[in-house]
């Protein structure tokens, strides 16, 4: 009997021997199978796809750790022969480094104090701005263009903040807040909508009708009143927008769960005494997967949209938060007057979401059934 | 002839400047109706607007007591003698009246006033606050102390051109007092405080009202108006409120509608042969000879557009954001479009950060009192509002009646200083700096507290008070809560508000700082109660004679300070606009308590000059540029 296969198959290859490691008995077998390893080489040959993975994955890590190229706090500070590295650490006053004030250390003053009177040296980031602290310059109002000599590469917003920072810590808040909904959603998704298929019947019915009127409910305003109760935050956000979000995953692994649950390998498993958990673990969902996996891109660009749409209209994070939706409704209101701020934000916009629909697109094709199937 | 070198280069430089001055200044075109009236405007000189009310002993009524007094006042002309009258004015309106009634259901609503067009019975001199006549050309007061007597002025005619006379006085206390109006507030006011209107032939009446006052505070609250009784057929209709839903009634004032497409214009035409006109004060005023406003939906951003494409008149450019961009604007550069700036003294009421005491960290005046000193209210207005509003240092600003000054005009509060701030967080026990740099005190509670706004623009003014509060180590959380922001303040269910209250002639402070109110649902926003400042509400409230009331009003504002109860933000000291060169203006703008001077029809200063509409239609379409035009009146701005 020919057997269909999945990205982690539920069948040992013929002719293999289990290794000693691999539990058979385990809910999920994590190992490369030789046709998710031609679907991975296929993906890496798909140059666009490939190197937009890169790029949006370094971006991640890169934002991840923008305290070390973005930031007010000094990387090291050597201050009467101590050393202080300040990027992670608690607040540093003003008086710990010898100045007259009790409140965070103004690293920038710092370096040049500890210039003029020897008693010490300061590294600072690349860009020393971090995202809320405001530039005024005397004489000007923000915006300020971009100036090389203030490190200012992407200019200042209206009230004088860094736009690269906020840009960059923006784009933090948007990608975490992306995948973290992507993950949950589409967990909570699967596994309902897979249980829907395979169970059929009464449950199938009652969910089905539940995600029918759930998902009528207007999002903009549960969005609206929720922020007007709580502190609209990160985690809330994720929140309301998982619980909102996790109906839409269901269908597609609902249906093709129905049509795996007719096919004879299912059928043996049954027949051979396994556990509904294992079944749908360890044969359905390894062979919806490629459904998932490649909308899995489209949702994240989707989050994102939602999120920086949200902040747009007003109802988003919690100000002065850095937000993209901030900054693309004050580059609209500004586009005459400080043009640089629409135009970082654009740019770095439509980077990032092109970029992630390069790496869905080279997903797909990578993982094309007519490029690599058993049913020929 | 030997010639100095020095002597040859000047002589080179007088000719060149002499050939080059006149070039120079043709770099600006002019035309000819716009240089006329410019010439003019360079000479205006701003006149004196004051008007002290006297007593005119020639005044007699049959069948009033001859002791009775009358006083009048002969206000100068408030126009300018440069005024044309006729033309169309254009503006907007950003939503359509849900009726076109001024009382009863959805009445209530931003148009209302070009509804009511009324002079008033007497009104009060924007300049001087002093007694103006109106509708009555002399008052006198009963001797009871709560009744006025009014003698009408014979000339008033409805704009349908019946007269006015006591009998529309009397119907509009029927008016007032019918159920029919469905208007409960008016029903009320017009039995509890008005008690009586009685008419002494056609031209005299006297208004009762329910108790001894001062004289001004008698004039302000007697001072009612007319409702035409013919209109309605002397009875109020039982089916008003449907039945007059879309009829504007008859006014006393310069305009009348005209014409209107429901849902989209409205039309008002100057009434021919305006009663008004006969008083000095009047002349030279409402000009235009029709009124036309239309519909503008979308905000702000989209009037900008319609009225760059000179489909309407004037822009407002209050922030300063908006006023600069309007540096840049095309037609502003090129002098099509001329602006108005003018410094008045608003009428402020309780306006910044409003503390709730009933939340723990504010229940502690140390706490309170370190918010003067770390709250940067001057950067914020140095910085994002460009240095053009000023500081705000009390609760209550231009409160001036009857001659009188309302407010503890002494009053400061101090400048942004984090160490000061830091030494009261000390005294409340915040000595303690958490890992992010913000103030705790021993048992771990930070100081920090949330403070709720509901305009998406403030965000940005807010976020400067934010980072420099950190500097006194304080955690200033911003909260936008864009709906339903005055429930939660009425419910007390916040820690700190961002907010203003408008006021009256002077202050009511009773429904704000009494312990009586300290509870949900009231105008105690800061669930304040405090035995004293109980007594000084209570002498306020009790107190008939202005001059004492504005003793105790400055001794509450003082302790208002003291308690520190509100950090005061700022006001905006002014009122500026774009105009379309042919809405031409007094060189003097406005009046020292004035911001409607702009209005049509509470100001009416201004006038359409149509010769220099199309001078200027003309020029922009050839692109000749004018030299921009900046009236600026600094007469009334705060040292």
């Amino acid at each position: 009997m020919k057997l269909p296969t999945g990205l982690f198959r539920g069948r040992r290859p013929a002719g293999s021997v289990p290794s000693a490691g691999t539990d058979e008995r385990a809910g999920f077998r994590i190992r490369v199978d030789p046709l998710t390893r031609a679907r991975i080489k296929r993906f890496t040959q798909i140059k666009r796809g490939y190197w937009s993975f890169i790029a949006i994955t370094s971006l991640l890590v890169l934002s991840l750790v923008a305290e070390l190229f973005v930031n007010s706090r000094a990387l090291v500070v050597s201050y009467e022969g101590k050393l202080y590295f300040p990027t992670y650490a608690r607040v540093f006053l003003g008086e710990e480094f010898g100045l007259d004030y009790k409140y965070e250390t103004d690293y920038r003053a710092l370096k040049e104090t500890l210039k003029a009177n020897g008693k010490g040296w300061v590294i600072l980031p690349i860009v020393p701005w971090n995202a809320y602290e405001q530039d005024f310059i005397e004489g000007e109002y923000p915006p300020n263009p971009p100036s090389m000599e203030r490190r200012h590469f992407l200019g200042t917003d209206i009230i004088g903040r860094d736009v690269l920072a906020r840009l960059l810590y923006g784009f933090r808040t948007a990608i975490l807040f992306a995948l973290l909904y992507v993950g949950a959603t589409f967990l909570v998704g699967t596994v309902i909508g897979a249980l829907m298929g395979y169970w059929g019947g009464p449950f199938d019915m009652v969910f089905q009708r539940l995600i029918e009127i759930w998902e009528r409910i207007p999002f903009l305003y549960v969005v609206m009143i929720l922020g007007a109760i709580f502190k609209p935050n990160f985690m809330l956000f994720v929140g309301i927008f998982v619980i909102f979000g996790w109906s839409g995953r269901t269908w597609a692994v609902r249906a093709m769960t129905y049509r795996e649950r007719e096919r004879d390998y299912i059928l043996a498993a049954r027949a051979m005494g396994a556990s509904t958990l294992r079944i749908i673990g360890v044969h359905i969902v390894p062979n919806v997967l490629v459904v998932i996996l490649t909308s899995l891109p489209f949702a994240v660009s989707g989050a994102i949209s939602s999120l920086t749409a949200l902040d747009y209209l007003g109802f988003g994070l919690r100000a002065p938060t850095p937000s993209w939706g901030e900054l693309l409704s004050m580059g609209i209101a500004q586009y005459e007057a400080a043009p640089w701020i629409l135009a970082s934000i654009v740019t770095a916009m439509t980077f990032v979401l092109v970029t992630i629909a390069f790496v869905g697109e080279g997903l797909r094709d990578a993982f094309d059934p007519r490029k690599h199937t058993v049913y020929r | 002839m030997k010639v100095s070198r020095t002597a040859k280069a000047t002589l080179i430089a007088l000719v060149a400047l002499f050939l080059l001055a006149p070039i120079a200044a043709q770099t600006y075109y002019t035309s000819k109706a716009v240089a006329a009236d410019e010439k003019a405007l360079a000479a205006e000189k701003r006149p004196d607007f004051s008007s002290p009310a006297f007593v005119d002993k020639s005044v007699k009524v049959a069948g009033l007591p001859e002791t009775l007094t009358w006083y009048t006042s002969k206000p100068p002309v408030m126009g300018s003698k440069r005024a044309k009258s006729g033309g169309v004015w254009s503006g907007y309106m950003a939503e359509y009246p849900t009726t076109f009634r001024t009382v009863g259901p959805n009445s209530n609503h931003a148009y209302r006033s070009l509804f009511l067009t009324n002079v008033g019975t007497i009104n009060i001199n924007s300049e001087t606050k002093e007694w103006i006549p109106g509708e009555a050309t002399h008052w006198a007061f009963g001797a009871d102390g709560k009744t006025v007597y009014y003698k009408l002025n014979p000339k008033v005619k409805w704009s349908d051109g019946k007269p006015v006379t006591s009998r529309d006085y009397l119907f509009m206390l029927e008016f007032m007092r019918s159920p029919h109006i469905q208007a409960p507030w008016y029903n009320n006011y017009y039995t509890e405080t008005i008690t009586d209107i009685k008419a002494y032939g056609d031209y005299v009446i006297a208004v009762t009202a329910n108790v001894a006052m001062d004289r001004d505070d008698l004039l302000y609250n007697t001072s009612v108006g007319p409702r035409p009784a013919h209109f309605y057929g002397g009875t109020v209709p039982a089916d008003f409120v449907e039945a007059y839903q879309w009829k504007a009634e008859p006014v006393t004032g310069p305009y009348k509608l005209l014409d209107y497409v429901k849902g989209e214009t409205l039309t008002f035409q100057k009434v021919k042969g305006w009663w008004g006109h006969d008083y000095d004060y009047n002349k030279y005023r409402y000009n235009a000879e029709f009124l036309e406003y239309q519909v503008i939906t979308g905000g702000n951003e989209i009037v900008k557009k319609y009225f760059y494409d000179g489909q309407i008149d004037q822009f407002f450019q209050i922030i300063p954001t908006e006023w600069a961009a309007g540096e840049s604007a095309e037609a502003i550069k090129k002098g099509w479009i001329d602006r108005q700036y003018h410094f008045y003294v608003p009428l402020t009421g309780v306006s910044g950060i409003i503390m709730n005491t009933a939340f723990p960290l504010f229940a502690d005046k140390n706490v309170r009192l370190g918010m003067y000193y770390a709250v940067n209210i001057q950067k914020m207005i140095d910085t994002e509002l460009r240095g053009e509003y000023a500081r705000y240092h009390n609760i209550g600003l231009a409160h001036v009646f009857g001659g009188i000054k309302f407010n503890a005009e002494e009053l400061r509060k101090p400048d942004f200083d984090p160490k000061k701030a830091g030494e009261y967080f000390d005294k409340a026990g915040y000595s303690l700096f958490d890992s992010d740099g913000i103030r705790k005190n021993a048992a771990g509670a930070r100081l920090s507290f949330e403070l709720i706004y509901s305009s998406p623009n403030h965000t940005a003014r807010l976020s400067i008070l934010r980072e420099e509060a950190k500097k006194a180590g304080l955690d200033m959380q911003l909260k936008l809560q864009q709906t339903g922001i005055f429930t939660s303040i009425l419910e007390k269910n916040f820690q700190a508000w961002w907010g203003a209250m408008s006021t009256g002639l002077y202050g009511s402070y009773w429904q704000y700082f009494h312990s009586e109110n300290a509870k949900p649902q009231t105008n105690n926003f800061w669930s304040y109660a405090n035995p004293e400042m109980d007594k000084l509400l209570d002498a306020f409230e009790a107190e008939p004679s202005l001059a004492k009331k504005a003793e105790l009003q400055q001794k509450i504002e003082r302790m208002v300070h003291e308690e520190a109860l509100v950090v005061p933000n700022y006001y905006v000291p002014f009122t500026r606009l774009a105009s379309w060169k042919w809405v031409r203006y007094p060189s003097w703008l406005g009046q020292q308590f004035d911001d409607t001077w702009s209005d049509p029809i509470s100001g009416g200063y201004f006038w359409i000059d149509e010769a220099i509409r199309k001078e200027v239609l003309a020029a922009k379409k050839s692109g000749k540029a004018y030299k921009p035009l900046l009236i600026k009146d600094e007469t009334f701005k705060a040292k």
